[in-house]
């Protein structure tokens, strides 16, 4: 007896998806229980249905449908998932009695490498632990040679400091310095959902992973490192842009002296901050919906015909853009409103007397002292618009294709779609290192600008 | 020359009800649809007022679910995450802004390193590690995750905060007798309202709002929290906007309320450090 199907569910759901099944089979599965087609949900689905032809003997004999709750931590999950399905197999079908010794061969099979890979992680984290516990004390040891007891006594004199910063410190090493450090170590590793049963360390393949992703230079595919990079960059620029000059805009206008119920507006336009991001997301995804769609209703109002937004890759980039706008530019406007009330009004004051235009004084006195309130939020803003990940995935989900993609979630994908946790581990490792690199390079150059204007 | 202030006035204020009014469409779009009877998004009209009104879906939202449930365990988790964040980010901002010590810079920096890696790809370990202590499919161990993610902006902020505070206050406090803890407690806290009311702010929302690790940490139903409930709902019943649009604004409703009662902090509480420092 061949299961088919769901073998290789395992490896591409898009290919199991894809399969076409005939529609007599299909009526046929109707019988064996609930039929729905897959429901992919995000971002790992919780429970797939998929209806899985099986074969005897090179012919079909019968649809089963499968319900099983899908990879939350996936080589663990999935085979405790696969091994339901399997069983569930074996119960519609009558278990004949191959069949009942295949399943039964295969759940030893499949319990065993559950507890393996159980270990395997055990083993690892606590091999980590004592390398990292290891080098510390290697490191202390050696400062230790060189000053003597002055670690203690710096520690000692400082204890008040240390004694307040140590929750705070413990919880990050613990709990996100640990796991990104974990991180880059499975960058030089191809671990996958194949290799789950080894133990981590037989995995380790130096800097492939790196060269893999860097030495691709066929930049026409949707999934090359470059092209992506690409999309993020221009997705990370124009956002930034966008937000900044929208959120600056509406904060000067908010902050004339003349106008009117600027609170009520402030605070009817910081609403979009407020809203889940999440749930904006999907409520953008529906108003970008090609039939009943707001947006497409709009464009109809005024005689335009309706757009399949998310078919082309510059209009599905372009409903991301229009939901992260609206999602971000109430950040920079508050930002900057904070920063203008900060200015002292007696610089104005002297600037008119002394004849300054209001550009001269916008020029002169308002640019400038935004500027150290605005340099670290762009910073920040230019960080966490890279690392966008909710908006991207749920209102284009890279539709079409894998073209909006930006990185993060490409590298998303490469991890919990293809279970290629080495690769997608050096992708993100990848990642930090731009943003890493980006902010150094900014800070100093802003450091810079600020000595040549005087500053501190 | 007073005409055209005034011509200026009205394009000024023309201009914000335009925004606005982009603003705020598609808030107000989805609660249309929650009113509306299960299949009337086939309507294409851009009207903002239901044909039919109905209350059906926020009733099969709340009692057709453990919706209650999840929302408690939303609850929960966010007054935890609040807590323990603004606690961890108070103390440790206090002692970066207050003290000199050897590791101060670098660990400031290192707060703002963590924002660079990204978080999905950390959800692998930290699995690992919260099945390891014990807090898989339990509260807790989201509230911890939580928090620490949350202390590094909430730090940032805080210490910017604390920064403008003079230190005179504390000296004169500490001269009076007090302890480094009372001066803490009682001068500086208070003082630093507006920026902890701003940190505490974060930590509920990012409590509230999340939902990957929330997935793959809750293994039972009845654990969820709303944004994985929510999401389960909204694939279940794979098109019915209704249902999601009502269950949306439940969600919404309260961290949009905590938000607009703390808006008149966001101004002071972000900006204070950042201007100043």
């Amino acid at each position: 007896m061949i299961i088919e199907g769901a073998e290789f569910a395992a490896h591409s759901k898009e290919e199991l998806v894809g399969r076409r099944i005939p529609k007599d089979l299909y009526d046929k599965a109707k019988e064996v229980g609930r039929t729905r087609k897959t429901v992919v949900s995000w971002p790992a689905p919780r429970t797939i249905s998929v209806a899985v032809p099986v074969t005897k003997e090179g012919k079909y004999v019968g649809i089963v449908d499968l319900n099983y709750k899908t990879p939350r931590y996936a080589p663990l999950d999935f085979s405790q998932a696969m091994d339901k399905a399997l069983l569930k197999i074996g119960s519609v079908l009558g278990a004949e009695p191959d069949a009942a010794a295949f399943i039964d061969a295969r759940r030893a099979e499949l319990s065993g490498l559950v507890q393996a890979q159980k270990a395997a992680d055990a083993r690892f984290i606590r091999n980590s632990f004592i390398f990292i516990f290891l080098l510390s004390m290697a490191i202390f040891a050696f400062i230790e040679f060189r000053v003597g007891n002055l670690i203690w006594r710096v520690f000692f004199k400082h204890r008040l400091a240390y004694y307040y910063v140590a929750p705070a410190t413990i919880g990050m090493l613990l709990l996100v310095f640990f796991p990104i450090l974990f991180g880059f170590v499975l960058g030089f590793t191809n671990y996958s959902l194949l290799k789950f049963k080894d133990p981590i360390w037989t995995l380790f393949i130096g800097f492939k992973n790196f060269i893999d992703i860097l030495s691709d230079f066929n930049i026409f595919s949707y999934q090359n490192f470059y092209y992506t990079l690409f999309i993020t960059v221009i997705w990370t620029v124009t956002n930034v842009v966008l937000h900044v000059g929208i959120g600056l805009f509406l904060a000067i206008i908010l902050n004339l002296p003349f106008v009117a119920g600027s609170r009520i507006y402030r605070t009817l336009l910081i609403l979009p901050w407020a809203v889940p991001n999440y749930i904006t997301a999907l409520i953008w995804r529906g108003m970008f919906q090609r039939q009943f769609g707001a947006v497409n209703g709009l464009l109809n109002l005024f005689g335009f015909p309706s757009i399949s937004w998310f078919e082309k890759p510059f209009t599905a980039f372009m409903t991301n853009l229009a939901t992260n706008v609206w999602l971000g530019f109430p950040f920079m406007m508050v930002i900057a409103l904070g920063a203008l009330q900060s200015i002292p009004a007696e610089l104005f004051e002297a600037a008119e007397i002394d004849g300054a235009s209001p550009w001269q004084k916008f020029r002169k006195i308002t640019l400038p002292l935004l500027r150290p309130a605005m340099t670290p939020a762009i910073i920040l803003g230019v960080v966490w618009t890279f690392n966008m990940f909710n908006i991207i995935y749920l209102v284009s989900g890279g539709a079409p294709y894998g073209a909006t993609d930006i990185l993060i979630t490409s590298a998303y994908r490469w991890a919990f779609e293809k279970y290629q946790y080495g690769y997608a581990a050096a992708y993100s490792t990848i990642i930090f290192i731009i943003l890493l690199s980006y902010s150094v390079l900014n800070i100093r150059i802003s450091r810079a600008t600020e000595s040549a204007y005087g500053g501190k | 020359m007073r005409r055209k202030k005034l011509f200026i006035k009205i394009m000024i204020h023309a201009f914000l009800v335009f925004w606005v009014m982009l603003t705020l469409y598609p808030i107000l779009w989805v609660v249309k649809i929650s009113f509306s009877p299960g299949k009337s998004l086939i309507s294409t009209s851009l009207s903002l007022i239901p044909e039919q009104f109905t209350w059906a879906n926020f009733h099969t939202v709340i009692f057709g679910r453990p919706f209650l449930n999840w929302f408690m365990n939303s609850a929960i988790c966010a007054a935890g995450t609040t807590t323990l964040g603004v606690f961890l980010a108070c103390t440790a901002a206090y002692a970066y802004s207050r003290f000199r010590f050897p590791g101060q810079r670098e660990g400031m920096m290192s707060f703002l390193i963590t924002q660079m890696f990204p978080g999905t790809l950390m959800i692998i370990p930290q699995f690992i590690l919260i099945s390891k202590l014990g807090l898989l499919n339990r509260l807790a161990g989201l509230i911890v995750i939580y928090s620490t993610t949350a202390i590094p902006f909430c730090i940032w902020i805080l210490k910017g905060y604390f920064d403008t505070i003079p230190v005179d206050l504390e000296e004169s406090a500490l001269i009076d007798g007090a302890s480094r803890n009372q001066a803490f407690w009682y001068v500086i806290l208070p003082l630093a309202r507006p920026a902890i009311a701003i940190t505490a702010l974060f930590s509920f929302m990012t409590a509230w709002n999340e939902y990957i690790l929330a997935a793959t940490f809750m293994e039972s139903e009845l654990k969820y929290t709303l944004p994985v409930g929510l999401r389960m709902m909204v694939g279940e019943f794979a098109s019915d906007w209704g249902l999601f649009a009502a269950a949306s604004l439940l969600v919404s409703i309260p961290v949009v309320a905590l938000f607009m009662s703390l808006q008149k902090y966001l101004v002071s509480g972000l900006t204070a450090g950042a201007v100043k420092g």
